[in-house]
């Protein structure tokens, strides 16, 4: 972790002032703007999914608050909807093609792996563009060039150096998120080492390998006792649950640590951001959310969607060197619209 | 009067204020020092819709903005001003009753697309491709398979052409909607079965030739396949699959961030039903086939059996797909086959019992 830069340029005696983030939303809420927005969805055959995305984002960004503000989803509908037309069609070409002739999947696999890095590039281009806090926008300008080399040169050397680079490449694509993003005029600026990453990802190797040697030894200890095949089956049946388990657990651990490691590494000037997400309290969310889903056939997923955004945002804190007022836009944008749209119907999972 | 918050869209800082309207002029000061912020006639705004009790923007023309969480105030200026576009979302979102009712209604259309729109707009869709179509798509998939999966057969060519003679004897060509090709191959990891293609070749495996001990049984399997053909069940599993991926991504488009199971799980069950309706269509042709060719429906069932029993030691099936046979109900949603009892009800005879113990 960074040390907290407390001392401002000139030296004034003001003192980084932490503002909490905070959501205001509810799961019964939603669920009304949720089920207004499939039936719509399906009436119009599907036309209206671009109003109902712009509607589910301005209620989650309209919901979210810092420092006396609360942030604004400005995409409009119809752009999303050209978007998703471009993307249905290519869907639609892909999946006959790929079943008159297995070459067409993987022409078309070659094809995507290609324009993955435009599509990253766009698809956060189209998010931060569309974003605002305070009336100002954020923005990203990441590169092509560079989205290839953090999206496709290094996770391939993954393969040639045996995992090793991996917690590498994840921090190279943090980076790249970060570095790239704007609010304003004003760059983030991301102060993680990989070092960092490395103990994350190191933690996680320790518990896999104790995992496996706990799993052997145990299905090694009861089969010998028992000496009766059906008894070992029976066993490893019960064992079962405890590997997706200790998997769910694994995941859950490596995505909040990251998230953590993230925002605490991420300065916006002088201010930065404070993260702490708990392994527990994620995995009783994820796991809560997933079992109530089931058993209400989806109908709870309003309020798993809610539940979850509210935890992320309020384990998320602003820490303002000075206070919020002195961020300018910038002047004369001049956001290539062509092609963001697509990026936003793949809606390419970015980032941290 | 609505408190709230101002910014001109230059910089971020936040000025507390208060928007007021009178007579066609709205103006917003701020509110600690009365300081003008922003005065101009109500079409130099716009407001955005309510979203729940959600922070609501008000922009204006010149890039600044309002915004404030007095959604009811905002709502009877908006009245004023101009009758907005989109309220009667939010009144949909806020009437109990009208929930239930859309909410029942999604639980309908849905139930109806699934039970009958997918199948029959694939079905319509599928009789207007055109059949050159048909034909590539058929010829392809075989070369595929030929390269990565099937043998040369090792059947006597006199053997296969005296096959060939006795299938076709029991169809009237000019009748069937495209010419019937009849193939046979080495099935290797296939084991013994029989698949038709879109192009309306039907491959036999060697594997299947073999097991059966009457040529009556490989006429039912003939039929069988020839009702895939005829039903053009392969071209509408595409359409099918294309519709629900189709389907999936637009009403479950913010899905992204779930699960991904929730949705895979639902879909993979779904066309495994769909598989086993073609199963059932192409088992009711290959009965009335049965019937006109006047043989005993009890070869369909004796050949059925015999794949069952196989497939227990083997990937066996009439279709190339692994299927498991088993009394049970969790499983017959899990197969893409109609369970093989619930098939040989439905052709109501018992097995013929023919004596053969070859390469069983």
């Amino acid at each position: 972790m960074n040390d907290l830069n407390t001392s401002n340029n000139d030296g004034s005696p003001l003192t980084p002032k932490p503002y909490d983030f905070f959501f205001t939303g509810s799961g019964s809420e939603y669920f009304r703007i949720w089920i207004v927005n499939i039936l719509l969805t399906i009436l119009t055959l599907g036309i209206y999914s671009a109003w109902a995305k712009v509607r589910t984002n301005r209620y989650f960004y309209g919901n979210a608050h810092l420092a006396q503000a609360s942030f604004d989803y400005l995409a409009s509908p119809i752009t999303i909807l050209k978007g998703r037309l471009i993307a249905v069609a290519i869907v639609i070409v892909y999946a006959v093609l790929a079943k008159v002739d297995p070459i067409f999947e993987v022409g078309f696999f070659l094809l995507i792996i290609a324009f993955l890095p435009w599509l990253i590039v766009k698809s956060l281009a189209f998010n931060a563009y569309n974003s605002a806090y305070r009336n100002i926008r954020f923005g990203f300008t990441g590169s092509m060039g560079s989205a290839f080399k953090e999206y496709i040169a290094f996770p391939l050397l993954i393969i040639f150096t045996l995992g090793l680079i991996v917690p590498y490449v994840s921090y190279r694509q943090s980076r790249f998120v970060a570095d790239n993003h704007r609010f304003g005029d004003q760059y983030f600026n991301f102060n993680a080492s990989s070092g960092d990453y490395y103990k994350i990802f190191a933690i996680v190797f320790a518990a896999m390998i104790a995992f496996g040697v706990v799993t052997v030894m145990t299905i090694g200890s009861v089969a010998h006792l028992m000496e009766d095949p059906i008894a070992m089956i029976t066993a490893f049946g019960i064992y079962i649950p405890f590997i997706y388990l200790a998997f769910a657990v694994i995941a859950v651990y490596v995505q909040v640590k990251l998230f953590n490691l993230f925002f605490d590494s991420v300065t916006l000037g002088e201010h930065e951001f404070r993260a702490s997400l708990t392994v527990g309290r994620m995995l009783w969310l994820q796991l809560s959310n997933l079992l109530a889903i089931i058993v209400t056939f989806g109908l709870f997923y309003p309020w798993a969607k809610v539940r979850m955004a509210k935890y992320r945002l309020e384990q998320l804190s602003f820490v303002a060197a000075t206070d919020l007022d002195s961020f300018t836009a910038k002047q004369s944008e001049n956001i290539s619209a062509m092609g963001d749209e697509i990026g936003e119907a793949f809606a390419v999972e970015v980032g941290f | 009067m609505i408190e709230g918050n101002f910014f001109d869209g230059n910089g971020s800082k936040l000025h507390l204020a208060i928007l007021s309207f009178t007579d066609s002029m709205i103006v917003v000061r701020d509110a600690a020092n009365q300081q003008l912020l922003w005065q101009n006639d109500h079409t130099a705004l716009s407001i955005n819709s309510r979203v729940g009790n959600s922070v609501r923007a008000i922009h204006f023309n010149d890039g600044s903005k309002f915004e404030t969480i007095e959604n009811a105030l905002v709502d009877e200026l908006q009245a004023q001003i101009s009758p907005s576009k989109q309220q009667w979302l939010y009144w949909l979102e806020n009437h109990y009753p009208m929930m239930i009712a859309m909410l029942v209604s999604i639980i309908v259309i849905v139930w109806l697309s699934v039970q009958y729109g997918i199948p029959a707009s694939a079905k319509w869709a599928a009789h207007k491709l055109p059949a050159t179509l048909y034909h590539s798509t058929g010829e392809k998939t075989l070369s595929y398979m030929d390269e990565a999966f099937l043998g040369t057969s090792l059947l006597p060519a006199g053997r296969q052409q005296a096959l060939r003679d006795q299938f076709l004897v029991h169809v009237n060509e000019s009748k069937l909607s495209m010419p019937i090709n009849i193939e046979f191959r080495r099935g290797k990891i296939f084991g013994a079965n029989a698949f038709a293609l879109p192009s309306g070749t039907i491959v036999f495996t060697d594997e299947l030739i073999n097991m059966s001990c009457d040529d009556r049984e490989l006429i039912a399997i003939f039929g069988h396949e020839l009702g895939h053909i005829e039903h053009r069940h392969m071209v509408r599993r595409v359409l099918q699959s294309s519709f629900i991926a189709v389907a999936a991504m637009m009403v479950l488009g913010d899905v992204s961030s779930m699960n991904e199971i929730l949705v895979v799980l639902p879909t993979l069950l779904l066309e495994m039903e769909y598989s086993r309706d073609f199963e059932r269509e192409a088992d009711d042709y290959a009965l009335s086939f049965l019937q006109r060719a006047d043989i005993e429906l009890g070869f369909f069932t004796s050949i059925m059996n015999r794949l069952e029993n196989s497939a227990d030691d083997e990937v066996t099936d009439i279709d190339a797909k692994p299927q498991q046979q088993d009394d049970n109900i969790i499983e017959s949603y899990f197969s893409t086959h109609p369970l093989t009892n619930e098939r040989i009800k439905q052709f109501g005879q018992p097995a013929v019992q023919c004596v053969s113990t070859e390469n069983q």
